[in-house]
């Protein structure tokens, strides 16, 4: 009976031990750099986004935002302390899950994703480096997860095959139109906006333009794609590439800057070499210049 | 051993955070749940319409709808916007009766509650807006 069981774990482990090589990198590269500046990027993430409450605020009053961004302070500061890295860490889990809490049931996916990659940081740790190669492998395991899952998500709902979420975005939302006005005739963006989308008949809300159809299949097929294409070690680099212009373009339209640099900061993380430690300056301004436009202009610029 | 720890450690999360969105999938099909919410990566796949709630007041077979502007009946405003929060995020799961209570208590006498709560979503094959419409009739809800 122990013998079964010996044997059993044995596969188990050996097809961990199989997706773990598969996500990680084929040179001995050590992890712990980048994922050092991978966690400060995300804290910093944390603290901008927080601060300058690009959050549902509904139940959250303005001096408990204060409250909570203080709390990600602290644990940035933490951070810094030698040895304290993961306290810090364990602590922005506490605050991010106080704060999705009063959040709920309006928390964002992305605050769930950001839940899950310091839950990992927490319970995996970096303290050395075969910690460091399982903990990039999960971190990558969890991007190529979610990205499989919003493509998926699209065809099961079966909005994005004759592009009818994109038509009714153009029908809603004034920044869509503007977006899509260079593969949409004019006259349909008028038709979609002039459509009175509370009431009951109104459309249809669907457009025949190929170009729209094109891009709103496009969508769905590289979410489900790009997460294959990051594992396989030949065109990791050229996902990683793909998948930064990707990020650009559709950020571009939903505006939602603050995820835009979240995934960013992750989608980095499947570049063989270290990027994140060259380019956490670029990170510090990038969310800088945006907590900057949060408080000068609010929800109305950037989500 | 730790690290062999944390392998296994790492695939278990990695399988309860694959495993999730499927469920959720059931459980926007079965309750009618927000698909942007709840983790799920569906965000992005349907229009977010806002529910509609309205109440009527049912005595001696008459039904006659309450109006709930900024004056009336404050408390029936108040939990008839909390109604349609809950059910835009809860669908199905979204409680009527609290509304009812409030409403009946703040008309007063012997009354009967309806709410109508009406859902507004994009027909995939017609692609026109549609609708579905649930009533609750409350007898005494006091």
């Amino acid at each position: 009976m122990a013998h079964d069981v010996v044997i059993r774990n044995g596969r188990v482990d050996t097809a961990i031990d199989r997706a773990i090589s598969i996500a990680s990198d084929e040179s001995t590269t050590d992890p712990l750099p980048r994922l050092r500046a991978f966690e400060l990027i995300l804290l910093v993430h944390l603290f901008a986004t927080v601060a300058s409450g690009a959050f549902p605020r509904t139940h959250v009053e303005q001096g408990m935002q204060m409250f909570f961004a203080a709390a990600i302070g602290g644990c940035l500061a933490l951070w810094f302390m030698p040895r304290m890295s993961r306290l810090a860490i364990a602590g922005a889990f506490c605050t991010m899950f106080g704060l999705q809490y009063l959040v709920f049931p309006q928390t964002g996916n992305h605050s769930f994703l950001e839940l899950w990659l310091l839950l990992l940081l927490v319970l995996i740790g970096r303290s050395t480096r075969d910690e460091g190669v399982v903990l990039l492998a999960a971190l990558r395991g969890i991007v190529a997860v979610m990205l499989f899952y919003t493509g998926l998500q699209k065809v099961l709902y079966g909005t994005y095959i004759d592009g009818q979420f994109l038509a009714a975005q153009i029908m809603i939302k004034a920044q869509f139109a503007d977006i899509f006005g260079w593969i949409v005739p004019a006259d349909e963006i008028s038709r979609l906006q002039t459509l009175q989308w509370d009431r009951v008949g109104a459309g249809p809300v669907r457009s025949d333009a190929p170009l729209l159809i094109l891009a709103s299949n496009a969508v769905y097929l590289f979410e489900i794609a790009i997460p294959l294409l990051l594992l396989w070690r030949p065109t990791r680099r050229a996902a990683v590439i793909a998948l930064l212009l990707f990020t650009i373009a559709i950020q571009s339209g939903a505006r939602e800057m603050f995820f835009g640099g979240l995934l960013v900061n992750l989608t980095l993380l499947f570049w063989p070499r270290d990027l994140h430690s060259r380019a956490l300056w670029l990170f510090l301004v990038y969310y800088a210049g945006l907590a900057t436009l949060r408080f000068a202009f609010g929800d109305m610029v950037l989500q | 051993m730790i690290a062999r720890r944390k392998r296994r450690l790492a695939a278990a999360m990695l399988t309860v955070f694959t495993a999730w969105p499927l469920v959720h999938y059931q459980l926007v099909r079965v309750y009618e749940l927000d698909p942007w919410k709840f983790g799920g990566w569906a965000m992005y796949t349907v229009v977010n319409f806002i529910p509609k709630v309205e109440v009527f007041a049912v005595r001696d077979g008459e039904r006659e709808q309450i109006g709930l502007g900024r004056h009336d009946l404050p408390g029936s405003r108040t939990a008839r916007e909390e109604l349609v929060f809950d059910t835009k995020f809860y669908g199905k799961l979204a409680d009527a009766a609290p509304l009812a209570r409030i409403a009946a208590s703040e008309i007063g006498g012997d009354v009967a509650i309806e709410v109508v709560i009406t859902r507004y979503f994009l027909d995939r094959r017609s692609a026109r807006v549609s609708a579905t419409r649930r009533s609750f009739f409350y007898e005494t809800p006091h």
